[in-house]
């Protein structure tokens, strides 16, 4: 080893991170060269007296991230603020939800529409922020099922899943109108994104053309959106997140 | 912090934010500048909130911040940085030996006396390659490992650089102390 090889691991020499044969070679050279040895005592004398220059964020610029940190959680996930809740999304989860609405507000109007009109209003909606109200956050699935049935709405069966062994975890929820009839909103989220469910009670209901039958569950895919709805007698509950059809019937699998 | 969400807000709040200290200093080393050092800051932050899923818990948070802090000096900042021209230590000429007044072992004497002021002063003016390395491994605790992979090269580079900013630094303050009549005997007188 020359010197020239040995004043590049020198630092790595004190801070103890040379292989064990670097080390050898390293400590073979120091016991024939007393400058590289000098050099080694004055580098390590250096590092053990170095002093950390202590620098603390000015408290304005604090202020100034944490404030911009705040923007953008409101910007891209629920905001949380005094009651009532409101929540803001981003475009695929406003998306998700809005194309959701217009579905539930076609189904219940018995309107007959064509896949391509969907698209359509997914689309136009894709393109913008919406607010969306939750009465109540909470992530107890219990607590959100009494809050449904104090309200008297006409519902049956398991209003509120407990999806978090699926990685779900409950946001909360809020009763919501679709064309004249009250449903059951409520907003979960995981990592894989968020599941906006609603559901309510209603008589025949002609779906819209497009869907796909997954073993009764009818499945529609909108603007980047996918959609499911299935029916429990005469409840009805439709399903809307970001994610893929795949991953959303992984959920519901997992969850039957 | 009031207003972010859920598992992530909670999340970065106790693993991300309590380095904020760090990743600010980080940053006013590297672009010298307070104004540009907040500026740094925030975009950092707001990119590890981004990506936050991207970041496993466990590992080191600040280490990914001071690698994000990295990325986003190189693509944002450093084109706005003054030529800096790294040069190239001369050992002939800056080799302890030809300094004079050195003895066995006089580095840690005579920092004893320097304030913290000008470490940071001699740290600011190291070329931008070596300062970065200094900043990562001397003042925030980082591996060499974790230096490699925030300054994306391979741990040679890191221990060569390492090794000449620690050798201009000393230089550096040995310089200052010399300037400002701090000598071995004064620092022994005060102890």
């Amino acid at each position: 080893m020359h010197c020239a090889d040995y004043s590049d691991l020198l630092a790595a020499h004190i801070d103890g991170s040379l292989t064990a044969g670097e080390l050898e070679s390293a400590e073979a050279h120091l016991a024939t060269c007393p400058r590289c040895t000098q050099r080694l005592a004055e580098a390590r004398a250096f590092r053990s007296a170095f002093r950390r220059p202590a620098r603390r964020t000015p408290e304005d610029v604090r202020q100034r991230v944490l404030a911009a940190l705040d923007a953008e959680g409101e910007a891209e996930r629920p905001r949380i603020g005094p009651w009532p809740w409101w929540l803001t999304w981003r475009l695929a989860v406003a998306s998700a939800a809005l194309a959701l609405l217009a579905l539930a507000g076609m189904l219940l109007t018995r309107s007959a529409h064509s896949p391509d009109m969907l698209a359509q209003v997914a689309s136009e909606f894709a393109a913008q922020r919406r607010h969306v109200r939750l009465e109540m956050l909470t992530d107890q699935p219990g607590v959100l099922r009494h809050h449904y049935q104090q309200t008297g709405l006409p519902l049956s069966g398991e209003t509120v899943m407990d999806l978090k062994p699926l990685g779900f975890q409950l946001v909360g929820g809020s009763i919501a109108t679709l064309g004249n009839t009250p449903s059951a909103m409520t907003l979960y989220q995981g990592s894989g994104g968020l599941i906006l469910c609603y559901r309510f009670m209603a008589g025949e209901v002609r779906l819209p053309d497009g869907g796909e039958d997954i073993d009764g569950d009818i499945f529609y895919t909108l603007g980047g959106v996918t959609i499911c709805i299935y029916r429990d007698g005469d409840m009805y509950c439709l399903m809307a997140t970001s994610m893929s059809r795949a991953e959303l019937m992984k959920v519901l699998a997992g969850y039957v | 912090m009031a207003k972010l969400d859920l598992q992530k807000r909670e999340e970065f709040a106790k693993c991300a934010v309590p380095h904020m200290d760090d990743v600010y200093a980080a940053g006013l080393y590297l672009t010298r500048s307070e104004d540009e050092a907040a500026e740094l800051l925030q975009e950092t932050y707001l990119r590890a909130y981004r990506f936050w899923h991207q970041f496993t818990l466990g590992t080191n948070c600040k280490a990914w911040l001071l690698t994000i802090l990295h990325n986003v000096f190189r693509t944002r900042f450093r084109e706005r940085q003054h030529a800096h021209q790294q040069v190239e230590f001369d050992e002939t000429v800056h080799h302890p030996e030809s300094v004079g007044d050195t003895g066995s072992n006089p580095e840690e004497l005579v920092l004893a006396r320097l304030l913290e002021g000008e470490v940071e002063e001699a740290l600011r003016t190291l070329p931008i390659e070596f300062r970065e390395v200094c900043i990562l491994i001397d003042l925030q605790d980082l591996t060499y490992q974790e230096a490699a992979a925030a300054l994306n090269c391979p741990i040679g580079t890191i221990r060569s650089r390492l090794s000449r900013a620690r050798r201009q630094l000393q230089h550096a303050l040995r310089e200052y102390a010399k300037a400002h009549g701090i000598r071995r005997r004064d620092s022994y007188a005060l102890r």
